[in-house]
């Protein structure tokens, strides 16, 4: 039976927007329960090896220990890593050596930031993406019972491709090179604003490519999805060119840029895509799933492609109904499928 | 509300001076021409430059006791040649020379350090209290993770809630205090989830990211100063090197690990902070060299003012008068 991967991101749901916009302050205690309801539910269903990413909180070691007594048949353990750096680059590499292993399926805790550090590293092993973050495009929320459960039957039911699909993704060419990618949106900022990491401003916004567009997300995804939103496996990107507030020809669209704020942003001109399609901002900051990361190098060729075949993501509700028709949850557990 | 580009250049202009200071502190304790002591902030100087260089001239600032403060005097703008003949016992010192690492710039709201740690936070709601009053005021209080230990803490936290004082509480956790790890000292490892318990707003920022900083501090004083009350901003940061100058560099009674630490230097905030202007265009490699070469040019123009400044020799009269209580 392949193994069951965490990964924690311990900084996910505590940046600026605490201040500015009334976020979610999503505490260790509770990350550390999340975890201790999917170890649990790990443990319930059969599951023989779990191992959770280091991080420099030690929450997993936390979690471990608080739910170690009632453990039956689990082994669960750390992730062995050198040592941590307490940046991104820790989770990029726990992902890297999950998939080095042969993980059955990794559940990741964090916001839309988070599950894309993993997704590039993690290869084929599916995705539980599970929302501690601030704007939760990619990952939901989930009960971790029923993260734990639904992980337990990828790796103890479903053959591989089942009861998961493919996620879209967004990659960022450079004349022609791949030099970024992002799960849900790419957003190019105006150089003038450049703080911090998060982006939470609709204003400095001037061009957004999205991966995914609906109305009930939140961040800059949401703009496109209080627009024209993308229905789910449609096999295109939504591409939006903003405006200023009094520029003539603008549709004005209010959507929720991050938890409690709700803003009026000016939207130029907005179109699907499906192949590479040319950026056409010349000067600014690339922001990939609202984290702001490359600037504009106006020598070469910006283009965005639409990539259907992004990482492979869990569907929980199909999971657990795979779970029950192969007999997971009746008298003992049926014997695994890979 | 967000930096643009001036901004962070003067963030980064700071961040390297803060560097060469704080590399220029830890030369002089190895060399002698310290009094006193030196908690080297190698490192971890982001946090400090971050929190101050945009606060007003009316905001009160307690600094943070490693290195001895020196990125958020850079931040800030007070005198390093004082500041450094202050180290050194001479005329010229902010204190007259008397007072080692114990530094007070008063006539900048730059409010001192003292050798117990956690001291400040019922002075904090006094300052907060009369900045209150005053309007257009605020405190930041800089300390680390081991002072939120003090049961004095949570009294601090409790009024300045209560009161909605215009305080930011702003906590550099680099995870160690002294041979202690904040792992074996805090139930939960970030700091600022006490703050949660009071119900004040608190933020987690990477404190390796002088731009991320400022942009946290400049938010929590817009909103100490809408009268809105307390903030908590928690600067995750690192310590590269031992509690402070001169004592082996332990986690409980073992030393750290040396591979481990080399390790945390590609977190080196000078390293982060260089690769983003470069890669974000604020500023060209001309432009480094030169913030560098000046950098130098004022580390030595600083020595050279403490150490032609005289020894302080006060006679008793002025030892008298300089004793408040």
């Amino acid at each position: 039976m392949k193994s069951v991967g965490i990964i924690v991101n311990p900084a996910a749901g505590k940046d600026l927007r605490r201040l500015v916009a009334y976020g979610t302050n999503s505490t260790h205690s509770e990350k550390i329960n999340a975890v201790v309801r999917m170890l649990r539910a790990l443990d319930a269903l059969g599951v023989t090896r779990l191992r959770i990413a280091p991080d420099p909180g030690k929450l997993g070691e936390r979690a471990i220990e608080t739910a170690a007594e009632g453990l039956q048949t689990l082994d669960a353990g750390i992730l062995e890593m050198p040592w941590l750096l307490g940046s991104r680059g820790d989770t990029e590499r726990a992902a890297a050596l999950m998939r080095e292993q042969d993980f059955g399926c990794i559940v990741v805790l964090g916001g839309d930031g988070t599950s894309r550090a993993v997704a590039a590293h993690c290869g084929e092993i599916p995705l539980i993406p599970v929302s501690t973050g601030t704007n939760n495009a990619f990952p939901r929320m989930l009960e971790g019972t029923l993260a734990g459960m639904a992980a337990a039957c990828i790796v103890r039911a479903a053959r591989p491709g089942e009861a998961q699909h493919r996620a879209p993704m967004l990659r960022l060419l450079a004349d022609g090179e791949e030099v970024s990618h992002a799960l849900v949106d790419i957003a190019v900022i105006d150089t003038l604003d450049q703080g911090a990491l998060a982006v939470w401003e609709g204003h400095s916004v001037r061009e957004l490519f999205l991966a995914q567009a609906r109305p009930d997300s939140i961040g800059l995804s949401a703009i496109g999805g209080c627009l024209a939103p993308l229905e789910a496996d449609c096999g295109e990107g939504l591409h939006l060119e903003l405006g200023e507030a009094e520029q003539p020809g603008c549709i004005h669209v209010t959507a929720p840029m991050a938890p409690g704020l709700v803003v009026r942003v000016a939207v130029a001109r907005h179109g699907r895509f499906r192949q590479r399609t040319p950026v056409r901002t010349t000067r600014g900051v690339f922001a990939f799933d609202g984290e702001r990361e490359l600037a504009i190098d106006d020598g070469r060729q910006w283009e965005v492609l639409f990539d259907p075949q992004g990482p492979w993501v869990v569907d929980v509700q199909q999971a657990l109904n795979l779970g029950r028709a192969r007999g997971l949850f009746r008298g003992e557990p049926q014997a695994p499928a890979h | 509300m967000a930096l643009g580009k001036k901004q962070m250049a003067l963030l980064y202009h700071n961040l390297v001076r803060a560097d060469h200071f704080d590399k220029m502190m830890m030369n002089r304790i190895m060399q002698g021409k310290l009094l006193g002591f030196y908690h080297p902030g190698d490192g971890a100087m982001a946090a400090g430059v971050g929190a101050s260089t945009f606060l007003g001239e009316n905001d009160i600032l307690n600094p943070h006791h490693r290195a001895h403060g020196m990125g958020y005097h850079v931040g800030r703008g007070t005198d390093i040649g004082r500041y450094l003949a202050e180290h050194t016992g001479k005329v010229d010192g902010c204190c007259g020379g008397r007072s080692s690492f114990h530094w007070s710039f008063p006539e900048q709201k730059v409010y001192g350090a003292s050798g117990f740690i956690g001291w400040h936070f019922c002075p904090v709601v006094g300052w907060g209290w009369a900045s209150k009053q005053k309007g257009e005021q605020m405190v930041l209080m800089a300390s680390g993770d081991g002072s939120y230990g003090q049961g004095a803490a949570h009294e601090a936290m409790l009024f300045a809630m209560n009161w909605k004082l215009p305080i930011v509480f702003f906590c550099e956790n680099n995870g160690m205090a002294i041979h202690s790890t904040a792992a074996d000292m805090h139930p939960m490892p970030d700091i600022s989830s006490l703050a949660q318990g009071y119900g004040m707003p608190a933020v987690v920022v990477d404190g390796q990211d002088v731009f991320a900083v400022a942009e946290t501090v400049i938010a929590a004083r817009k909103h100490a100063l809408a009268g809105k009350g307390p903030t908590f901003v928690e600067a995750k940061t690192l310590r590269l090197r031992e509690h402070d100058v001169g004592t082996p560099d332990l986690a409980r009674a073992e030393p750290r690990e040396a591979k481990y630490l080399e390790a945390l230097k590609q977190r080196d905030p000078v390293v982060l902070a260089t690769r983003r202007v470069l890669d974000e265009k604020v500023l060209t490699q001309k432009q480094i060299d030169q913030i560098y070469q000046e950098a130098k040019e004022e580390v030595a123009r600083v020595e050279q003012f403490a150490d032609d400044s005289p020894v302080a020799q006060p006679s008793i009269e002025e030892l008298q008068a300089g004793v408040y209580a």
